[in-house]
């Protein structure tokens, strides 16, 4: 999955937050880089595992959107990256996470602090509730830019009125005293993507950023944060539920289901020729005009506790052949060049 | 680029007024009543020495139960001191035994509450199977107990109710500690990379403290109350200093002749509780718009 031409050349990297590590890190090499990541969570009825080897890498300046059901895997594996999981039973049994030529997994805890919102920002689901009641905007934006960068207050709030004024907020000014209960869903989105900017991140991980969000608003978001992305010349991870709202902006895409990767491939290819036919139920899921009525995919994310032998999607496919599809579970193979899918009867143009 | 901000736009200071609490407080009448009766008690206490017009322990046996008179305008007690006097000095350690106890408990709860629901464990079961324990006694019952240990006076009163008082503060801020550290703001300042040390006092500790606020103001007058009782069976202050729970006591003997005597401490506890009640609903209607009377 290598792309030798970026789409959005780095402009401005933050060179101080390059030192110690500059030296592994080579151009073009992927931004971050994750192999084989599993996650697991331990829970009453045994080890339950959320995420089952996944790899995938992002490249620099470029988008990579991670598309699945609720249940697959997509926003542990994200929370696994910036070493957020829930301690107690959530814990990454197996992998590797390199970020800029580091093993994240290798790093210590106060190290990865350094890291998380300097060179890796996060932005949530919930915008209404992301956001600390009980101190202005201006605040809290401010105080991301001093933890980690040391600037007295004035340069951190005059800093902060800056990022509002690029997020797009109407009178940033005014904004920068208010409390967020005063601001709409999108303003407050808006906020905090303001807030992950503050350290002019390499890296953007946003976990459903417009989930929460009106239609409207949904697609001025994206807007920004393609526009933003540009700017700064930052890889976004883009985690979503909805393969529309992942088209807007990925450069590549990643489908996963079952905690697994099923397919992987650039932005075009996937739309053009899906190869899984989980992708081809996302894609037939989309609505658009003139489209009189949405496929669904029948039945349900199966039970990762209790998973069926072979491939996990067998019960629900409609190219399901018992005999090949129930013995194991499918590796994930490329099928054209910078395109894998995990599916016995790929390609799937012999199939139909 | 900072600089052509700094110039360019006004940059305010932020303001930590939370006027809008403020604003939806002073829209609740009854509550700003109940403020200026508990501020013109809180000037009575400190200026008790100013307005009092006879010492409150000087006995005068030539007006001995005296019904209230232009002399002595609630009248005299059963040694002759002006119940007046008596009532104004009892403000102060009313006032106080509701107050100290409070910011007793405020002061050990928060700390404890904050380790106990964010950090959780091992030392979060232990300190709540000991509030649960401490619970299951009445409150009253708890500080009578407490006070008998560690005998009677104001100070070790007040004591035994701020103790008796923790479990109540610590659950609730315990609770509230949990239920703030699972908020997404929290784990948005996690990924902000702030360290658990930063994220409990800066991210957590402002935003448990509203209900422990309201919990404080009721309980300030639970607290005077029993105090009260405590003087009442002559176990909170101790004679011949006044308070209003020991003014009742005393009051008792006499209350088939002179109702009057018991009538004033228990009107002044009555006003006083009643006020810090309803001002207490202000502040929580204030804070918490979900809890719109």
């Amino acid at each position: 999955m290598r792309n030798e031409t970026f789409r959005n050349p780095p402009m401005s990297l933050p060179l101080e937050n390059l030192a110690g590590a500059a030296a592994e890190e080579r151009p073009g090499d992927p931004l971050m880089s994750v192999r084989n990541l599993r996650v697991s969570f331990a829970t009453e009825d045994g080890f339950f595992p959320a995420v089952r080897g996944v790899s995938f890498d992002v490249l620099p300046g470029q988008c990579l959107g991670i598309v699945g059901e609720s249940g697959s895997g997509k926003s542990v594996t994200s929370l696994a990256l910036m070493g957020l999981l829930p301690p107690p039973p959530g814990t990454i049994v197996e992998g590797e996470v390199h970020f800029a030529g580091r093993d994240l997994r290798k790093l210590r805890p106060e190290e990865m602090r350094k890291l998380c919102g300097n060179e890796i920002a996060m932005i949530f689901q919930e915008p209404m509730s992301s956001l600390n009641p009980a101190f202005t905007i201006g605040d809290q934006i401010a105080e991301v830019v001093r933890t980690h960068e040391n600037v007295p207050a004035r340069v951190a709030r005059a800093r902060a009125l800056e990022l509002l004024q690029e997020v797009q907020i109407a009178a940033p000014e005014r904004r920068l005293d208010e409390y967020p209960h005063r601001l709409s869903g999108g303003m407050r989105q808006r906020v905090m993507i303001a807030i992950a900017l503050a350290c002019r991140p390499r890296m953007l991980i946003a976990d459903e950023p417009t989930t929460a969000l009106d239609v409207t608003v949904q697609a001025q978001i994206l807007e920004l944060l393609r526009m933003l992305q540009g700017e700064y010349g930052m890889s976004i991870m883009l985690i979503s539920h909805n393969l529309g709202v992942i088209s807007e902006i990925a450069d590549d895409i990643a489908v996963m289901y079952a905690g697994r990767i099923v397919e992987q491939a650039k932005a075009a290819q996937l739309f053009e020729k899906p190869e899984h036919p989980y992708t081809i139920g996302l894609l037939g899921a989309i609505p658009t005009r003139g489209k009189s009525r949405l496929v669904s995919i029948k039945g349900r994310v199966p039970d990762l506790l209790s998973l069926p032998p072979g491939c996990p999607f067998a019960p629900r496919c409609p190219f399901m052949v018992p005999e090949i599809c129930c013995g194991t579970e499918p590796p994930l193979i490329a099928v054209e060049p910078q395109h894998s899918t995990a599916c016995y009867r790929a390609p799937l143009d012999q199939v139909l | 680029m900072t600089d052509a901000v700094l110039n360019s736009a006004p940059v305010r200071s932020g303001s930590r007024i939370r006027s809008r609490a403020v604003r939806r407080f002073l829209k609740h009448r009854p509550a700003v009543v109940a403020l200026c009766i508990l501020v013109v008690f809180g000037l009575v206490a400190i200026f008790a020495p100013l307005i009092a017009p006879y010492d409150p322990i000087k006995s005068d046996f030539l007006a001995i139960r005296q019904p209230p008179s232009a002399l002595h305008w609630m009248g005299t007690d059963e040694l002759g001191r002006d119940l007046l006097s008596r009532l104004i000095y009892g403000t102060r350690t009313s006032l106080m035994a509701g107050v100290v106890p409070v910011a007793l408990a405020l002061a050990i709860s928060i700390p404890l509450g904050l380790l106990s629901g964010y950090v959780g464990g091992f030392l979060d079961s232990v300190l709540m199977r000991f509030t649960d324990a401490l619970l299951a006694i009445p409150f009253l019952v708890l500080a009578i107990a407490l006070t008998a240990l560690l005998g009677p006076g104001l100070f070790n009163a007040m004591l035994a109710i701020g103790i008796a008082a923790i479990p109540i503060f610590l659950r609730l801020a315990r609770g509230s500690a949990l239920a703030v550290s699972k908020e997404d703001y929290i784990e948005a300042a996690r990924a902000g990379g702030n360290s658990p040390l930063r994220i409990a006092f800066k991210h957590v500790l402002p935003n448990m403290i509203p209900p422990l606020f309201v919990q404080a103001t009721l309980t300030v007058a639970t607290a005077i109350i029993v105090e009260a009782s405590l003087s009442f069976l002559g176990l909170g202050q101790r004679p011949p200093a006044p308070s209003w729970g020991s003014m009742l006591n005393e009051a008792q003997r006499f209350l088939p002749t002179l109702p009057t005597m018991a009538l004033w401490p228990g009107l002044a506890i009555f006003i006083v509780v009643m006020s810090i009640n309803i001002v207490g609903d202000g502040i929580r209607d204030a804070m918490d718009p979900r809890h719109k009377s």
